[in-house]
Order: C-alpha cells, then structure tokens, then sequence
C-alpha cells in the first residue's frame, strides 16, 4: 500500500503534542478523506493508533481517542460494520471511566449513540453497556461545563434513538440522570436537562414507575428554576429568557404526575409580589391546567380559584401600570383556560359544568355581584349592606367580575352557553334601569331631573352593561375562533346550542343599548351603547346571534348616531369604529368563505356595503357644512382603506357627483360652499382613495370612469369659461395624475385622446368623439384657455413611455409656451412638468397614425429648449432689463426668466434621467446664469450707481437667483409628482451619479475664475442644492475635489444669515466624510486645520440652533482623527466650545457638553 | 481582609423616567438654565463605593439644585447615605468637577451637604468650596483618578 506509510505518518502527527495545532488539523482531515473513500477502514486505523490508544502517557493516550472520536463523527453517515461498531461501543463505554481523556470518550460515544440503523447502528446490548458505563462511571456535576454539556448530549441521544434498550436500566437510570442534572448553572446545560426530564417522563408514565416514584424528586429540581431569572440581555451563545421559560414550561406540563407538586408551587409563586413570577406562575398554571388530567386539575381546583381570584381583584385602584394589566390579561386567559380544562371530561350528560365553572358560579363575588345589580333594580335593599357582605368596593373590583364573566364565556362552548344563560337573564333587568323606559316617565320629569336619575345610577347600572359587553365580547371571541378553525361543521353543530341564549336575548339587547345611546347625556354611558351596539354586530356572519333584520337595525342605528350633527364627536369616532369593525370582520369573512359568500351576495345580503355606504354618500351629497363633509370624507375613505367593493362604490358615486356640476362649481366664486365642498371631495379622492386601488382591480376602472367624467364635462363647458381659480385646479389635476399614473396603456390612450380632443376644442357633448377640422393647437388660440393645458399636462405627466400620440409636436409647443407665461405658478409650473416628462419619454418610434414621418427628440429639444427656454433666459442675463422701459416690464422678464430656469431645469433632469447629451448644454446655461447673477447689472440708460447697487441688492432674493440656485438642486433630487418612477419615468441607472460627476469639473472652474468673492456666494448656494440630492456614495469618491469647496462654501456662506440651509446642507455633508470610515475620514484628515477654522464660526452661527448643534457635533467627529493633527487645534477648539457651553438653546449646550468630554479627553501624555 | 466599605448595604432607589424634554427648535425664545439641566449633568455619576449612580442613591435630587441663571449662581445640595461618610468629599468633588466641565464658565457653583446629614457637615462644605483646596485635589493623581472613574458615562 502506497500511501500506508504517509497515512501512519499522519497518526503521529496528530497525536504528537509538539505539533502546531493547523497541521495536525491538516493530518486528521487527511485521514478522515481516507476513511470515507474507504481507502483505510477504522480497523486498521485502531490497529495503527493502537499504541497511542493504551499509552500510559495521560496526554497522548488522549490525544490518540480524540483522533478517533472525531474520525468516528466524520463517519456518521457512512456505513460500517457491526462486528467493528461493536468493538468500538464497548471500548469506550470502557474509556469512559478514564477521566484523563474523558471528554474524547464522551465525543466518541455519542458519535456512536447517533448513527442511523442504516449505517449500522449500536447493538441494543451495547447501547445499554453505554448507558450503564455513563450512569456508573460519571459524576457529571462534578465535570467543567463542556463535559456536562457532553455527557447531557449521550444521555439525550441515548433516551432518543436507543429507548428500548434504555428502559431495562430503569431507576438507575432516573437517578443518574437526577445526579446529573441538579444544581446545573449553565443555560446550555440547563436546556437540554429540561428536554430529558421530559423524554423521561414519556418514556415512564407509570405512576409506579422509575419515575413516577421519583417524581417529587424531579419537580423539585425543576421547579427551582421556576420563575426563570435569566436577565442576560445580549447571550452570547444566543440564548433568551423565552426559550428557558418555553423549555421549562414543557417540563412542567410534560406528565400528570407533578400535578400534586406543580400546583402548589405555582399557586405560591403567584402569591408573591415580583410581577414577573406572576405572570410566569399564570402563564404555567393555564398550561399545566390544559395539559393534566380533568382529576388532577380538580383536586386543586378551589385553590386555584382563590388564588386567580385575588389576583383579579386585586387591583383597588384600576390598573396602574402596564405589568398590572398584563397580568390581569394573563390572569384571565389562564381562568379560560382552567375552565376549558375542567369541561374536557364530562362525567355524566347533565352535568356539563365542570368544576371550575361551578366553582364560579358559586363563588360570592360573583353572586355578591348579581344580587347587588338586581338590588340596584329593585332598589328596595340597601346597597351599602351588599357592598359590606361581599367586599366588592372599587369600580375596578366590579368591572372585573365583568370581565371574569367575559373570560367565561370566551372558554368553551359550554362555558359560553352557561354564562350567557345564567346571566345575561339576570343581567339585563339592570341595564334596563339605565335606559328610561317609560316615556310617561320621562314625561313627567323634567330633563334635569333626568339627567340626575341617569347620573346616579349610573355607577352600578354601567357596571351592569360593562358586564354585558364584556360577556358579548367573550362569546364573539369564541365565535371568531370557531369561524376561523377549519371544521365549519362543528361549528354549525355548536351553534345550535351554545348561542342560544344570546339569540334570544338579542332583541332586549339592541333595544337597551340603542335607547342607551339614545338618551343618555353622560359620554361614557353613551360609549357603553356603543361599545355593545359594536359587540353585537361584529359576530362572523356564519355565527352571528342576529338575524338579518337586527342586523341592520343595529348597522342603521350606528350609522344615523354617526351622522347626528348632535352628538359629540367622541362618541362618532366611536360609532364610526363600531361599523369600521363590522366592516373589517365582513371582508375577512369574505376572504374565508368566498363560495358562500358570493351565492350569499346575490340574495343582496344585509352588510355594511348595502346598509352604512348609501346613507353616508347620501350625507355626503347633502352636506351643507365643511365640518361634517369632512368628518364624512374621513369615514368613507376609513372604511374604503381595507376594501376594493367599498372603493368602487364610493369612486363611483363620488365620481358621478362631481363632474356633473363642475360647470357650476367652476363658475361659482371663490368662499362658496359649493366650491370648498368640490375641494375637499377632489382632495379626498386623490389622497385616500384612488391611490390604494390595486392595479387592474374594479376600483381603478371605476376611478378611470371618474377622470373620464371629469374630461366630458369640462368638454361640454360652455367656450366662455375662461377662468378656474388655482384652488379647485390643483385638486382636479391631482384627481387626474394621481389616476393616470397607475393605469394601464390602453386607459392612458382613452384619457389622453379625450383630453387633447377638449383641449381643441373638438370634443362634442352629443357625440362624444373627435370632430375634424378642429383649432389648432397654437399657443396664440389657447389664450385665456391655459388652465385647460395644464389640466392636459397634468394627464401628460403620469402617461406611460410607450403612449405615443400624433399631436405631439405641438402640444409640446404649447406646454412650452405656457410654462413661461405670466400666469399662476399652478399652470405653468404643470406645463414645465409636462414638458419635462414628454422629453424624458419621447419615442423615437413613429406612432402607427403619424403620416409625416417620425419626429425625431432632437428637433424636441431644439424647440423647447433652445427655442422655447433659452432665449427667455439670455435676454435676461444679458443685460438684466434689456431695453424695458419701466419697472413693471423688468418684473414681468424676471418672472418669465424665472419659469424660464425653472422649466429648463426639469427638462435637464428628464434629459439626464434618460442620459441624453444634451444635459450637458443645459448644466453650461445654468453656471452662466449663475455667473451672471454676481455681476453689477450693466444698465445701458441713464441710471446711475446708486441704482444699480439696488437693483444688484434686490437680484440676491429675486425668484431668478432662487431658481437658478435651486435648479442643480432639482436635478438631482427625487419628486414623487413628477419625472419619477411613479410617474413612469424613463430612468437610467446612477444617472444622478453621472451628472454630478459631469458637473463638478466645470462648477469648480467656474467658481476658481470668479474673482469675486460675493459672487461666487451664488455657486455655493447651488452647489450646497447639488449636494443635498447627490447620494453620498457619488460624493465620496468625489471626495478630493468636493472638500475643499464645502470648506470654501461654509466660509463664506456662515457670514449671510439668510442661507442657513445651504449652511446645514454643506456641514451635512461635511459630517458624512467624517464618519465615512473607507475613505471620507482619509480625506478630511487633511484638512483638520481650516476644518476647524470654519467650524468655529459656524458654531456661533446665530440664526439657526440646527446648524450649531451640526457644527458642535462635526467638530466632535474631528476628534477621532489623526493625533498629530488634532492636538494642536485643541486649544482653539475649547475655547469655541466654552462659549457654546452659554448657548442659549438647551439642545446645542448638550451638544457642547458632549463635544467638550471628547475634545478634554485627548492630552498630550 | 479588603477594609470595609463605609456603607456596605445602601439603599437602591427606584430612578425616575426620564422624560425627554420636548425642548423648543425655536430660534427665538431662550432656554434658560434651570434645575433639570444641572441634575441631567450629575444624576449619572457614579458613586465612589457603589456601582450605582448618585442618583439611585437619593445623593442627588433636582429639588436640591438651585439655579439663578441671571445672577449665573448654582448651588447644588447633596445628601451622603450615611452620617460618617468618609466618601462625602469624594462625592462633592466629582459633582464640582462635572460642573466645571459642563456649564459654562460665568457659573459660581456652590456644593454643599445637605444640613444634618453628616458629621462634619462645616468642615465638608468648606473644602468643597475653598478654591485652593479643589485646586489642590485635582493635582492629585488618585483622586483625580478616582473622580474619572466616578464621571465615566455608565453603559446602559
């Protein structure tokens, strides 16, 4: 054999302790690929290591048995034979009482227990002598945690795969693994402790057996870590306090026989006053209950009960905290739960009870409860007497057998039925008291007197209904739960009974809770109304107590309290939320039971579709005031928010009203309500609703329809109407972008033909189609008709890239001229938009109707940008007024050169967005205009020096120095309603990457030939916009050439304190260098001096306290760079810092006490 | 044998939650400098003895700070947990040296035991407030590095 010597050689390697630790990792890798590919078998590599294996050298002899143990785990799925498994199982449960190589035994061993039967498992006889060995050999306490952590492992892996063999071992067996495993610290150890008491518990389930003898034993080491305290936040190995408890908690509920121990110990923790323990000991004794046997749970059951009952009412004073209140929550689950239990078992068919149930029934709290609502309604008994027998005193004491009740009910079917049986009867007489039944009563009592009835009774009558609602809201939770399980039959069966008594008490409920609302003048009774009205009608609709007629007496109910101008809006939210959930637990069922639910539709079934929308579009259309209209909006588009049927409907109708007035609301002035009324429908719908209608769904074509109404109807305007005031036309353009964007082509194509066909004029109410010879569309025929061209850009902005049309040249000459027209900035600023986006899309691709010919993007540009924009802003910077003879003039040019800059600039971001060349010719204009900003303006007239400074003084905050500031800005920043990927822009990856790159080199030439210090102010202004919408990524690599100019920025922009956000904008990016660990801080290293020069300054910066804070916190961010560096400016810094400290904002002298820790900490030792 | 601790079992009182002041981003209005700030300042020192903050310590309180922003004065008032406590000029040291960081300079900051909580309350307050004797106690390196300890910011 070739490679025998080589292989022999790797032995020794691994073994020898002089070896590096790699290579002797090496060598046994080596091996083990031998092994697999069967080239050596284990056999002859015991033969080999044979001598290492029984050295008397502890080390060596150690080493030798690690080398196989860990050869053996190599080999877990290959298949070996059973004469050398045999040799190998019985060697080391031999090794295992070698403490010198005792943690390669316990590997080698376990390696053993696992292997599959398929590969050869261990002989039953051995795994026995492992076991044996294991339980007899080891004092696992005693070991250091990884050897407990092993030995743990064999046992688990012997209860696993070699049961059989492992039961003969019997108490010996549970009592090594009690030895093992009491006092154990360590978590891991600890999970795996817990996962073999339990394998123990269902391997021997005999009371009389091994463990059941035990089993006191074994709670007890359990139970100690019982509540679980492990407050280790942050685990290394991973470990949470939630795994321990679950782990812990499946020991206990493992068997039946910790019952006898479990309870008590639970029942103790839960008496203490740590509310973790609490809520732990409820948690487990909910489970524990559920998981034991009915028996088991009965003998504790009282004292369970005492304990569950203290800690119900317990709480004197309402819930003060949030632990209180869970651990109510927890303490009534665990209640549901133990009732659920005790009814597993029925003894005999009458008694279906349970003993928990019964226990409840019987209890005097509850009945103390029910005797003093009914002396209540009798009032012929003292109430203090009953208050003094049963201890019940607070509010909170009575709400909570209410909600004990609703626990109840919430449990089981049974439970259901007995509570609603036993106490909605007895019950309801007491809310009857609240509501006055009598109208003669009524009558004959002032409605003083009848607000005081109300008022005082009102504590107990309330405590009554609360207990109602509380039992409705149980029963509906059982309901929910059925109707959600996936066995509808039995929940037909269950309905036949359990709800029976809430079906009957139906009537009176509704009754009682309508005359509820309905009367009262306190809010809370009100709300209680409500609240029941609410429990009432959202049972599922498989489940439900009402019939079809209640439940729209209730749905109707709930609405017309919604709609009353009367009640206060507390209680309309509420009534509001009352049909909200109605509404929610209809679409779910929906979504259940669709079959159903559709056969079910046909019949018009009674919901909130068909019951609640008509009223409240009803409302809609006939309200004459903002405030309801919009409390109205609001609840359409709440109740729209989760359902498409709901959308339609409302798109629907909504759609319908508007546009069939519009002529007149257009024509209506200002102020009217009319008017205000079309706004806020326009708003609604572009805001809350059409946005969350799904693509292709019902919805969106019902949206379409509206957009398309809207387009007929401004076509049948009478040619007169000549002006819409920019309030109605900003929601209507919105309505119609907001519903183009998301709409499929050939929808795009309807509305858009529809519209150019109004825009000429063409369009013909009777025909509704296109007429030929129609005006044509020159910028001279739409005078007066602007406000029709945007609506039409407000369509252009959302259109798709592949929605071609024919008129497209000159609709594009339109757009341009009227974005630079004297117009409201509404108009013209959605005219540059469209023109912008038509820019971004053009198609190069003929349109199929287009006889002459394709017309090409570049002939596109040429007229909007270097016919239409351009001129306009060269005449400007030419010579500021040129030859305008009087101010008004010079105001006008400036405007238009304005709109001019800023439509240029979204036409350079369409054009860079889709990496057209030209951006570049735009990105030039823009730094001359710039530039030319600086200069004095050249008067060619008489004016004189005086005027001229002025004229240059009122330049800095004209609208041109703003939009040619901003217009670098614009380009690169994201716009949701324009030229985005919701507008479905044609957007080129890192485009915005590109065109700083592009940028900059002639910005920085710009700026280097600028001798002017206060002209250059205007290239750092627009360079700080450049900024604010390049991503940082971009900037970065720039890093070297960017620097040095935000430096220069900050320094001279600190000094004017109208540009504070340039200011913020520059030390923004300023700070990312300095926390840009790659190669940002590399950067700024360098500059730490005139870093600090300018910082300093803009510390003190006066007119905002951002930027100060900014400063305090990038000169923080210094600290950290080179030491060399650093410590000279050190001086300079604390004293900038120390006037900081007397800031006279709070929030930049915090900054200031953190940036003065950093900066003291650095000294020159 | 390590020697005892002065008070070997204090009293671990429950902290406040902080309520994170809704402070105003108006340029306009001023802040000024009042009792929350300066307790902010020293709740988190950590006592000489104990890994606890002056504050879970009932050492400091913001009732016992007094602030006059106009006459730019502060008087700070704390109480040792126990009568004899040795740490007490320790602890006055660190809240002296914690201020001298943290507020600007125009401050005179007085620090004082509260009356009645220690021993030699007199002789306390006098070396709190001499100037030459603070001066002194920061020229020496194991207190100064006693008081470092004491104003490291503590995890959590």
């Amino acid at each position: 054999m070739a490679c025998s010597s080589n292989w022999v050689a790797h032995v020794d390697v691994y073994v020898d302790p002089d070896c590096s630790t790699s290579k002797q990792v090496d060598s046994r890798n080596a091996i083990s690929k031998l092994l697999l590919d069967k080239t050596i078998t284990i056999q002859q590599l015991v033969l080999v290591a044979g001598k290492y294996l029984t050295s008397n050298d502890n080390a060596i002899r150690a080493r030798g048995l690690l080398l196989l143990a860990e050869l053996l785990e190599d080999l877990a799925n290959t298949p070996m034979e059973d004469t050398a498994i045999h040799s190998l199982a019985s060697f080391f449960s031999n090794r295992l009482q070698d403490w010198h190589s005792l943690r390669p035994a316990l590997i080698g061993s376990i390696a053993l227990a696992r292997r599959p039967k398929r590969v050869g498992a261990v002989q039953p006889e051995d795994a026995e002598t492992l076991g044996r060995s294991i339980i007899e050999q080891l004092d696992v306490q005693a070991l250091s945690q990884k050897d407990r952590m092993l030995s743990l492992e064999l046992y688990e892996s012997l209860l696993t795969l070699h049961v059989s063999s492992m039961e003969p071992l019997g108490p010996e067996l549970v009592l090594g693994i009690i030895a093992a495993i009491e006092e154990e610290k360590d978590p891991r150890c600890i999970l795996v402790a817990f996962r073999l008491v339990e394998k123990l518990a269902s391997i021997f389930p005999e009371p009389d057996g091994p463990f059941g003898e035990n089993a006191e034993d074994i709670f007890d080491i359990v139970s100690r870590y019982f509540p679980i305290s492990f407050n280790t936040p942050q685990d290394p190995r991973g470990i949470t306090r939630e795994d321990l408890s679950s782990a812990l908690l499946k020991v206990f509920t493992a068997t039946p026989l910790f019952a006898p121990f479990c309870f008590p110990v639970l029942l103790e923790k839960l008496s203490s006053t740590l509310k973790r323990a609490k809520l732990d000991a409820l948690n487990y004794i909910g489970h524990c209950a559920l998981s034991y046997d009915p028996e088991a749970l009965s003998e504790h059951a009282g004292d369970i009960w005492t304990g569950l009952k203290s800690e119900i009412f317990r709480q004197e004073d309402g819930v003060s905290d949030q632990k209180d209140s869970l651990i109510l929550e927890e303490a009534f689950s665990c209640f549901a739960r133990c009732i659920e239990a005790s009814q597993k078992v029925r003894t005999n068919e009458d008694d279906i009870t349970g003993d928990f149930m019964k226990l409840v029934l019987e209890d005097d709290c509850v009945v103390g409860f029910l005797r003093r609502v009914k002396n209540e309604l009798d009032q012929e008994i003292d109430p203090g007497d009953g208050i003094k027998t049963y201890a019940l005193t607070t509010d909170a004491q009575l709400q909570a057998v209410g909600r004990l009740l609703g626990a109840a009910a919430r449990a089981s079917c049974t439970s259901c039925y007995i509570v609603t049986k036993t106490f909605l009867s007895s019950l309801l007489p007491s809310v009857e008291v609240v509501s006055p039944k009598s109208s003669d009563h009524q009558s004959s009592e002032s409605v003083a007197a009848k607000g005081h009835s109300i008022s005082l009774e009102a504590g107990l009558s309330l405590t009554g209904l609360e207990a109602v609602i509380f039992v409705l809201e149980g029963a509906r939770h059982l309901a929910n739960v059925l109707a959600d399980s996936s066995n509808p039959s039995s929940s037909e069966f269950a309905l036949k009974y359990w709800l029976d008594p809430v079906i009957l008490a139906a009537p009176v409920l509704i009754d009682t809770f309508s005359r509820v609302v309905a009367s009262g003048v306190v809010t809370t009774v009100l709300k209680l109304g409500v609240a029941g009205l609410q429990a009432l009608a959202s049972y599922p609709a498989t489940l439900s107590p009402l019939s079809e007629d209640q439940l729209e007496t209730v749905l109707t109910f709930l609405t017309s309290t919604f709609l009353d101008q009367t009640k206060g809006s507390e209680l309309k939210d509420q009534a509001l939320g009352a049909i909200l959930a109605a509404s929610n637990l209809e679409e779910k069922c929906t979504d259940l039971h669709r079959q159903e639910f559709l056969s079910s539709r046909e019949k018009e079934k009674v919901s909130v579709l068909n019951v609640v929308l008509p009223k409240l579009l009803d409302a809609v259309q006939e309200a004459c005031s903002p405030e309801p209209l919009d409390f109205h909006l609001r609840a359409l588009a709440a109740l729209s928010a989760s359902r498409e049927s709901v959308r339609e409907k409302v798109l629907k109708v909504l759609g319908q009203l508007v546009p069939s007035k519009l002529g007149q609301t257009l024509a209506l002035a200002d102020g009217s309500f009319e008017f205000a009324k079309a706004v806020m429908i326009f708003r609604c719908l572009s805001g809350q609703i059409i946005p969350f209608c799904e693509i292709g769904s019902v919805g969106q074509l019902a949206a379409c329809d509206v957009v398309m109404d809207i387009w007929r109807s401004i076509g049948s305007l009478p040619q007169s109407t000549v002006y819409i005031a920019p309030d109605i036309l900003l929601p209507l353009m919105e309505v119609i972008r907001v519903t183009v964007q998301r709409c499929p082509e050939r929808l795009q194509k309807e509305i858009l033909t529809m519209s150019l066909s109004v825009l000429q004029g063409g369009y013909s109410p009777e025909q509704n189609t296109k007429l030929s010879g129609v005006r044509s569309l020159s910028a001279k025929h739409m005078e007066g008709k602007e406000w029709l061209v945007a609506l039409v850009g407000s369509v252009i902005v959302g259109l798709l890239p592949s929605v071609l049309f024919e008129e497209r040249e000159s609709v594009l000459r339109l757009l341009v001229s009227t974005s630079v027209a004297n117009l409201d900035p509404v108009i013209t600023d959605t005219a540059a938009q469209a023109a912008a986006s038509m820019l971004n899309k053009w198609n190069e691709k003929k349109s199929e109707s287009e006889e002459a010919g394709s017309f090409p993007l570049k002939e596109a540009i040429t007229i909007a940008v270097d016919e239409g924009w351009m001129p306009i802003i060269k005449q400007v910077r030419r010579d500021g007024t040129g030859d305008m003879p009087n101010s008004f003039c010079a105001e006008d040019a400036e405007k238009s050169a304005a709109r001019s800059i800023y439509a240029l600039a979204l036409a350079g971001k369409g054009l860079a967005m889709r990496g057209h060349s030209r951006i570049a010719d735009i990105a030039g204009a823009m730094l001359r205009v710039l530039e030319s900003l600086g200069k004095p303006v050249a008067y060619s007239g008489t004016t004189d020096s005086f005027e001229m400074k002025d004229q240059s003084d009122k330049l800095t905050e004209s609208a041109v120095g703003r939009a040619a500031v901003e217009s670098f800005g614009l380009i690169v920043n994201e716009h949701a309603s324009f030229l985005s990927k919701s507008q479905n822009a044609v957007i080129r990856p890192l485009y915005k990457q590109r065109f700083f790159t592009s940028i900059l080199s002639p910005l920085i030439e710009a700026v280097r030939l600028d001798s002017n210090q206060s002209s250059r102010i205007w290239f750092y202004r627009s360079f700080a916009c450049l900024l604010s919408g390049t991503p940082l990524g971009a900037v970065l690599t720039e890093g070297k050439r960017v620097f040095p100019l935000i430096l220069e920025g900050l320094s001279t922009l600190c000094t004017y304190p109208e540009d504070s956000e340039y200011v913020l904008q520059l030390l923004l990016s300023l700070s990312s260098f300095l926390v840009d660990e790659s190669n940002g801080r590399s950067f700024a290293a360098e500059y730490v001096q005139s870093m600090v020069n300018r910082l300093v300054p803009v510390s003190q910066y006066k007119s905002s306290m951002m930027i100060r804070e900014s400063a305090l916190q990038c000169l923080a961010a210094i600290v950290g760079l080179s030491f060399t560096r650093v410590f000279p400016v050190k001086s300079q810094v604390m004293k900038a810092i120390t006037i900081a400290l007397d800031d006279k904002k709070r929030l930049v002298r915090k900054e200031a006490v953190r940036c003065r820790e950093v900066w003291s900490a650095i000294t020159s030792t | 044998m390590t020697p005892g601790l002065i008070n070997a079992n204090p009293v671990v009182h429950e902290t406040k939650a902080r309520s994170v002041r809704q402070e105003s981003t108006d340029e306009t209005s001023v802040d000024e400098f009042d009792a929350l700030e300066i307790f902010e300042h020293v709740r988190d020192i950590t006592d000489p003895e104990h890994p606890y903050s002056l504050e879970q310590l009932n050492v400091v309180s913001e009732d016992a700070i007094d602030v006059d922003d106009k006459s730019s004065h502060v008087t700070v008032t704390f109480t040792p947990t126990v009568q004899h406590c040795s740490m007490a000029t320790v602890i006055g040291l660190c809240i002296r040296v914690k201020l001298m960081r943290c507020l600007p300079p125009r401050f005179k900051v007085d620090i004082r035991v509260a009356p009645g909580s220690h021993a030699s309350e007199a002789a306390v307050n006098k070396q709190l407030n001499d100037k030459e004797r603070v001066a002194a106690a920061l020229e020496n390196p194991h207190l100064v590095e006693m008081v470092e300890r004491c104003l490291q910011e503590r995890e959590g």
